[in-house]
C-alpha cells in the first residue's frame, strides 16, 4: 500500500512535468514553425543519394528525371507557397502578435511558473535538504543511538561478563565447596561404610563363632553318637564275619590284622594284610571271611553315607583274634 | 603352670609319640575285632579234568582228588552236578558264579596224552574270593599211575589250604582174613594206598598174621606170625620182600613197635610166664625189660620223642593205659576215665593219645585226648571198634570197625568219612605208614 502511495506521489509530479514539457514542446513547435517558414533549409541531396543506394546510368537518369520533376514541383510549390506565404505572413503577423501576446502571457505565466517551479524546486531542495539533514540527523541519531546501544551493549556485556565471571567464580567457589562438601560427605560415607563394615564383620565374626560353636556342639553330639554307634556296628560286623571265618584246623593262638576298604553300600573293595599271623592259611581264611561277608548290610544297620564316612568305615581294621 | 626343661622334653616326647602313632595308624580307622568263627569243612570244587576223547577210559584225577579231600574231613567238595561251569583254564572261570555257591577254592585241571604212552596231568588251585591261582603243578605220569598222581595233587591242595602235610600219598598196612577150606582161614599182610586202593599182598599165610607195624622210614614192616605154630616177630623189607625173625621167645611174642629212630623194637614177651613190655635193640639183640608186674602188660607204643612208652595193663583191675618213662623206669597210670582203655597210640606230633575206650553203656569205641588231658573225645563208631592208628599228619585216625571193615575218621569232626572193606574178607589191625621221604 505504501508502495502504491509512493508511486502515486511520483506519478503526480511526473504528470506535472509531462504537461509542462508538452506545453514547452508545443511552444517550441510553434517557434520552430516560425523558424521553418523563415529559413527552411533545402534537404541535402547527398542525403537522398545516400538514402537510396542504386547504381549506374539508370539511376542517373532516374535521378535527373526526379530532379527535373522535383524542380518543377518545387517551382510550383514555391509559387503556391509564395501565395500562401503571403497570406500566411499576413495571418502570421496577426498570429504573431496574438502569439506574442500569448507568448508574453505565457512567458509571464512561464516565468511565474518557473518562479513557482523554482520555488517549488527550492522548496523541494530545501525539503530534500531538510530531509537529508533529518536523515543525516536521524542517521546521526541512529549512529549515536547505535553507539549508545553498542556502548550499552558493551557495558552490559562487560557487566554480564563481570557477572558471568563473578558467577563463574562463585560457581567455581561453590563447586569447590560442593566438592569439598562431597569429599567430606564421601569421607563420612566412607567412614560410615567402614564402620558399618566393621560392624558387619564383627557381627559376621560373631555369627560365625556362634555357628562354629553350634557346629562344634553338633559335632560333639555327633561324635558322642558315633562313639556310641561304633561298638554296635563293630559288634554287628563281628557277628556277620564270624559266620564266614572258618577256624577248622587253624593253629590256636594266632591273630592277624587286615586293612579293609568298604564302599558305602558295604561292598568289600580291597583287603590288605597289615599284620600277618605268620600263617598263610590263617591270613587267607581271614581274608575269605571278610570277602564272604561282603556286602555288609549297612543300610539295614542304619549306617548312612554320612555316618559311614564319619566313623571311617571306609578304612576298617579287622583284628582276627578268635581265641 | 611352669614347665621345667624336663617337662618340656617329656611334652615334646609325648607329641612326637603322638605324631608317630598317627603316622603309623591311619587316623580313626574303624576297628573291628573278630572274636570267633565257625568250624566247618571248607567248600571246594574240583572240576572234572579236561581230557581228550581218547583218554576217556583213564580214571578222572578230579574224582580221586575230590574223594581225598572229602575223606580228610576238612573239605566239602560240591558234586559235579551242582557246578555252574566246568572250566579247564583260569580265563574261563566265572568266579562270581562259584562265589554264589559259597565255594572258596576251585581246582581245575587237564589230562593230556604224552608221547611214551603215559600222560601229562596238571591242576590249578584257584582262590575264588581273591580270583587268583594260588597253586598248580604239572606231572608226567606213567600209565596206570593216575591214582598216585592224583593223590599227590590232593596232598598239595590239602597242604596249601590247611597248612598241614597231606597224607593221601601214604600207605596203610593191614591184615586181611579170608575164610579157607573148612575151619581154615587165609591170612594176608597187605599194603595199600591210604584209602585201601592199590592193595598189594606182602605175605600170605594159613596161620594167623597179627600186628603189623611200620618202621619210621617206611621201608620195613614188623609183624607177628604164627606160621611156625607159635608166635614170632618178623621184620620184612617192603622192596625186596626179605624178612627175618626178630623175636621168637618161648610164649608170647607180640605187639611189635619200631622206636622213633628205628633202631629198637618195643614188644611183649611172656618168656617169664607173664606178658611184660620189653625193648629189643635190633642191632645186637639186647633185650631191655620195661615192666615187671604180675598183671598183663601189653600193646606198647613209643612216644614220638622216644622218651616213654605207653602200654595197656590190667594191674588195676580192668585194662587201663600206663606210661613208662624210659630214663627212670617210672610207671604211671594215665587213664582213669571209664572201665576199659586199651591199645593206646601216640599221635605222630606227640600231642594226642588215641585208645579203645569201653564205656559203661557198653561197647568199645575209639577215643582220643590230649596226652596229659582228661577230656576224652569219642569217634562216632559202631561199638566194636579197635586198633586205632593216627595218620602221619596226626589229623585222622584209621581203625578197625565191626564187620571186618576199616574206618577213617578225621579228628575234629569225629565221624567216619571212609570205610574200607573187601567183599569176602575181613580187614583187621590197620597200621598207617609214615610220610614218604621228601
Amino acid at each position: 500500500m505504501g508502495a502504491t502511495r509512493r508511486r502515486t506521489g511520483v506519478f503526480l509530479p511526473g504528470l506535472y512535468s509531462l504537461l509542462l514539457h508538452a506545453v514547452l514542446a508545443a511552444a517550441l513547435v510553434l517557434t520552430l514553425e516560425f523558424d521553418t517558414s523563415r529559413e527552411l533549409p533545402a534537404p541535402p541531396p547527398e542525403r537522398v543519394v545516400q538514402a537510396v543506394s542504386v547504381d549506374s546510368n539508370e539511376v542517373e537518369q532516374e535521378l535527373r528525371q526526379i530532379k527535373e520533376r522535383e524542380q518543377r514541383k518545387v517551382a510550383e510549390q514555391r509559387r503556391r507557397e509564395e501565395a500562401l506565404k503571403q497570406k500566411e505572413r499576413e495571418a502570421a503577423r496577426k498570429e504573431k502578435r496574438a502569439e506574442e501576446e500569448k507568448r508574453k502571457a505565457a512567458r509571464v505565466r512561464k516565468e511565474a511558473e518557473e518562479k513557482r517551479r523554482q520555488e517549488e524546486q527550492k522548496q523541494r531542495n530545501l525539503q530534500r535538504q531538510r530531509k537529508e539533514e533529518e536523515k543525516k540527523l536521524a542517521e546521526l541519531k541512529r549512529q549515536q543511538k547505535e553507539a549508545e546501544n553498542q556502548k550499552k551493549l558493551e557495558e552490559e556485556r562487560a557487566k554480564r561478563a563481570a557477572a558471568e565471571k563473578k558467577r563463574a567464580e562463585e560457581e567455581k567457589k561453590r563447586v569447590e565447596e560442593e566438592k569439598k562438601r562431597i569429599e567430606l560427605e564421601k569421607k563420612q560415607i566412607e567412614e560410615e561404610k567402614k564402620r558399618a563394615e566393621a560392624e558387619k564383620r564383627k557381627a559376621a565374626e560373631e555369627a560365625r563363632k556362634e555357628k562354629e560353636r553350634l557346629e562344634e556342639q553338633r559335632l560333639e553330639a555327633q561324635r558322642r553318637n558315633d562313639e556310641a554307634l561304633k561298638p554296635v556296628i563293630a559288634g554287628k560286623i563281628d557277628t556277620r564275619v564270624r559266620r564266614f571265618f572258618n577256624q577248622l584246623n587253624l593253629e590256636a593262638g594266632l591273630t592277624c590284622e587286615l586293612e579293609v576298604k568298604f564302599s558305602p553300600d558295604g561292598q568289600v573293595l580291597d583287603v590288605r594284610i597289615s599284620r600277618s599271623s605268620g600263617s598263610e592259611i590263617f591270613d587267607s581264611r581271614a581274608i575269605t571271611a571278610v570277602r564272604k561277608a561282603s556286602p555288609l548290610p549297612l543300610q539295614e544297620w542304619g549306617v548312612d553315607l554320612q555316618t559311614f564316612k564319619r566313623i571311617n568305615l571306609e578304612n576298617t581294621r579287622f583284628v582276627f583274634n578268635p581265641w | 603352670m611352669y614347665l621345667t626343661p624336663g617337662n618340656d622334653y617329656r611334652l615334646a616326647g609325648l607329641l612326637a609319640l603322638g605324631l608317630l602313632l598317627t603316622l603309623v595308624r591311619p587316623a580313626g580307622a574303624f576297628e573291628v575285632t573278630i572274636g570267633g568263627g565257625i568250624v566247618d569243612p571248607l567248600p571246594i570244587a574240583v572240576v572234572p579234568f579236561e581230557r581228550p576223547p581218547a583218554l576217556r577210559g583213564v580214571p578222572d584225577a578230579a574224582q580221586i582228588i575230590t574223594e581225598d579231600l572229602r575223606n580228610s574231613g576238612i573239605f566239602r567238595p560240591i558234586p559235579p552236578v551242582d557246578m555252574p561251569q566246568r572250566p579247564s583254564s583260569i580265563d574261563a572261570v566265572q568266579f562270581a558264579d562259584w562265589r554264589r555257591l559259597g565255594v572258596e577254592s576251585l581246582v581245575i585241571g587237564r589230562l593230556l596224552a604224552a608221547g611214551d604212552g603215559g600222560y601229562q596231568l596238571e591242576y590249578r588251585l584257584l582262590d575264588v574270593y581273591q580270583e587268583e591261582q594260588i597253586d598248580g603243578q604239572r606231572l608226567n605220569v606213567a600209565a596206570g599211575n593216575i591214582r598216585r598222581a592224583a593223590h599227590r595233587f590232593s596232598d598239595y591242595i590239602y597242604q596249601r589250604l590247611t597248612g598241614r602235610q597231606g597224607i593221601f600219598s601214604t600207605y596203610v598196612a593191614f591184615i586181611s582174613i579170608k575164610p579157607g577150606k573148612g575151619d581154615e582161614s587165609n591170612y594176608n599182610l597187605e599194603v595199600a594206598d591210604y584209602d585201601g586202593q592199590n592193595s598189594q599182598v606182602l605175605l600170605s599165610s594159613s596161620e594167623p598174621l597179627l600186628s603189623p607195624a611200620w618202621s619210621p622210614a617206611g621201608d620195613r614192616i614188623a609183624y607177628v606170625s604164627f606160621e611156625k605154630g607159635s608166635s614170632a616177630i618178623y621184620i620184612q623189607e617192603l622192596k625186596s620182600g626179605k624178612r627175618y625173625r626178630a623175636s621168637a621167645s618161648p610164649g608170647i611174642n607180640s605187639a611189635p613197635k619200631f622206636s622213633p629212630e628205628g633202631g629198637r623194637l618195643a614188644l611183649v614177651l611172656s618168656k617169664d610166664n607173664n606178658p611184660e613190655i620189653y625193648v629189643l635193640h635190633l642191632a645186637g639183640g639186647l633185650l631191655q625189660r620195661i615192666t615187671d608186674h604180675p598183671a598183663i602188660d601189653t600193646e606198647p607204643d613209643w612216644s614220638p620223642d622216644g622218651s616213654a612208652l605207653v602200654f595197656t595193663s590190667d594191674r588195676s583191675g580192668g585194662p587201663q593205659i600206663y606210661r613208662a618213662l624210659l630214663s627212670t623206669g617210672e610207671i604211671r597210670r594215665i587213664t582213669f576215665d571209664g572201665r576199659y582203655n586199651a591199645g593206646a597210640t601216640y599221635s605222630p606230633n606227640g600231642q594226642l593219645l588215641a585208645m579203645v575206650h569201653g564205656s559203661d553203656g557198653g561197647g568199645y569205641r575209639i577215643a582220643y585226648r590230649a596226652i596229659d588231658g582228661n577230656e576224652l573225645r569219642l569217634i562216632d563208631g559202631d561199638g566194636l571198634d579197635e586198633s586205632p592208628g593216627f595218620a602221619p599228619n596226626s589229623q585222622l585216625i584209621l581203625y578197625a570197625a565191626s564187620g571186618g571193615r576199616l574206618a577213617l575218621a578225621p579228628l575234629g569232626i569225629n565221624r567216619v568219612t571212609l570205610i574200607i572193606d573187601r567183599p569176602g574178607a575181613r580187614l583187621r589191625e590197620p597200621a598207617w605208614g609214615p610220610l614218604p621221604p621228601p
